[in-house]
């Protein structure tokens, strides 16, 4: 063989390597790997396209490029690279649902460029992976998206339609309350009158019995007495309208310390009231609040050998903070969400007398400042009732 | 009845709250020359001296009108006005005794001229002492021009 031969030889040698070498690469690829001619129809498909969309070589060769696509989406995809190459784009990327020979839908995610020769375009080639996981997590995602914020939306206007229902139902009870407080006031007026002419009539005649059984009416009678204020204070409470002003804390509790307190509670119980900071609020409701707090306190103590209330305050952050602590029967921490309910009570009649409106009164006076109240006890050991104001008051 | 003199005129539907307020007076040795009328339309008729009671002489008005509010019918703030809108009767010392604090009410009858609000207390010795701080207040310390 001449030597020329030989070089030769050796060239095709290397040459059918290097083919060898990018057949197999493209053969042996995860992606979609194909070429088309210049009008799109295809020219090679690699094994991976015949198993992904299911037709064979010979099928492929028949096809245009666009037959991959979904059939609602082929305007979109002849446009987009009719575009793309008409800008002269070297190459483009493009997400599509695609289609298998079965009508399976799928999603490809596709590189095209285009090829070359002399300046023209000669075909195209193309390598499209399997996005289909990724576009499905994408819509899941999207809609669940979605329904967060369709279900923010509802739970906004339930809360819009909430507020305003409670409103009114607040308007109604308030209404409600008032009227019925003074009517129930008409027959209590007469039951007490009456029952003092009846002592008054029966003069000498009444015997010892007589006199227990009137006692008794009296006393159920001072009680719904006592309800009926009550209810009306709370009624109060929450329609006056706030009258604010600059208080003095530490003279204010001490007044109504003064004003609540029997000489029996000022002769045995320690109080210790701590200077208080000043804050801005409505005077008359603030009375109310110290007075219920202060004569739960004494009404609780009075009961124990030990006989301390403490009173002090603390400036936070934007707000007063003042409790009323107490060394009486103390309260189990677990009926603390009870504790400020209208009508609730933690004791028996027996074991503390009391209307169980107080607290709920203090809560509303409180509330009504922008502020909050919550109490801390132990059974036997005592409790703390805490309330706090905003500085600012609107 | 024929044309006594008046002393209290007591406008009051209710009859427990009525004889409350005469045992009151009782008491406090007021009671001389009370009439109690149960409507609004009837205390109208008493000052006016219509319906039943023409035998009356419009000049004998009553030396003070306890008034509630709450009547059937016509109202007590409609009898207040009722009698301040004429000459002969505008003078008469009217006292609103009644149960409700409602601040339109005190505004209306501070407007119309009234003599006093007083809010019917729940407990009777209360009751009774306000019975005879007015009473006494118009019966016997206030002055009026001798006719």
């Amino acid at each position: 063989m001449q030597p020329q031969q030989q070089d030769l030889q050796a060239l095709y040698e290397k040459l059918r390597e290097s083919e060898e070498k990018y057949r197999r690469f493209v053969e042996n690829a995860a992606d979609i790997i194909y070429r088309t001619d210049g009008e799109g129809k295809f020219i090679y498909v690699n094994p991976v396209s015949l198993k992904i969309f299911g037709y064979t070589e010979d099928e492929f060769m028949g096809k245009h490029y666009l037959e991959l696509f979904h059939p609602d989406f082929r305007n979109k995809a002849r446009q987009f690279y009719a575009t793309q190459f008409f800008k002269g784009q070297y190459s483009s990327y493009l997400e599509f649902p695609a289609v298998d020979n079965k009508g399976k839908q799928f999603w490809l995610g596709q590189n095209v460029q285009p090829l070359m020769e002399n300046g023209q375009i000669m075909g195209f080639q193309a390598v499209a992976r399997d996005i289909t996981e990724r576009v499905l997590a994408e819509e899941a995602l999207r809609r669940s998206d979605e329904e967060v914020r369709k279900l923010n939306a509802e739970l906004e206007r339930r809360v819009i339609e909430r507020t305003a229902q409670l409103e009114n139902a607040n308007k109604e009870l308030e209404a409600f309350s008032y009227s019925v407080s003074h009517d129930l006031r008409a027959p209590l007026l007469a039951i007490n009158g009456f029952t003092q002419f009846l002592s008054m009539h029966l003069g000498e005649k009444l015997d010892d019995e007589g006199k227990r059984l009137l006692g008794i009416i009296k006393t159920n009678t001072q009680t719904m007495q006592h309800l009926v204020s009550a209810l009306l204070m709370l009624s109060k409470t929450n329609k006056k309208e706030l009258d604010t002003a600059t208080i003095d804390m530490t003279v204010l509790a001490q007044e109504t310390y003064n004003d609540t307190a029997s000489p029996e509670a000022k002769q045995k119980i320690q109080i210790t009231i701590h200077p208080l900071p000043q804050t801005r609020g409505d005077k008359m409701l603030l009375r109310q609040v110290w007075s219920n707090l202060l004569s739960n306190a004494i009404k609780f103590t009075l009961a124990k050998d030990e006989r301390a209330i403490t009173v002090g305050g603390r400036t936070e952050e934007n707000k007063n903070v003042f409790f009323v602590k107490d060394s009486g029967a103390g309260f189990d921490m677990k009926n603390a969400g009870k504790l400020f309910g209208v009508f609730s009570r933690l004791h028996t009649d027996e074991e503390f007398e009391g209307t169980g409106i107080g607290l709920s009164i203090v809560r509303r006076a409180v509330h009504r400042h922008g502020g909050d109240v919550w109490a801390e006890g132990e059974v036997g050991k005592g409790a703390t009732f805490y309330f706090s104001l905003p500085t600012e008051i609107h | 009845m024929p044309n006594q003199k008046i002393n209290i005129l007591l406008v009051e539907d209710n009859p427990y709250h009525a004889e409350l307020v005469l045992k009151a007076l009782t008491m406090h040795k007021l009671a001389e020359n009370f009439v109690w009328v149960k409507t609004g339309e009837e205390a109208t008729d008493f000052i006016f001296c219509r319906g039943e009671f023409t035998d009356r002489t419009i000049d004998n008005t009553p030396k003070v009108v306890f008034l509630d509010l709450k009547l059937p019918k016509k109202s007590g703030l409609d009898v207040l006005r009722e009698i301040r809108s004429d000459e002969r009767t505008k003078k008469i010392p009217v006292v609103i005794f009644t149960t409700s604090r409602e601040e339109k009410d005190v505004i209306e009858g501070q407007n119309l001229g009234m003599n006093g609000y007083i809010v019917k207390p729940d407990d009777f010795e209360t009751f009774s002492e306000a019975i005879r701080n007015i009473g006494f207040y118009w019966l016997v310390l206030n002055q009026l021009p001798k006719k």
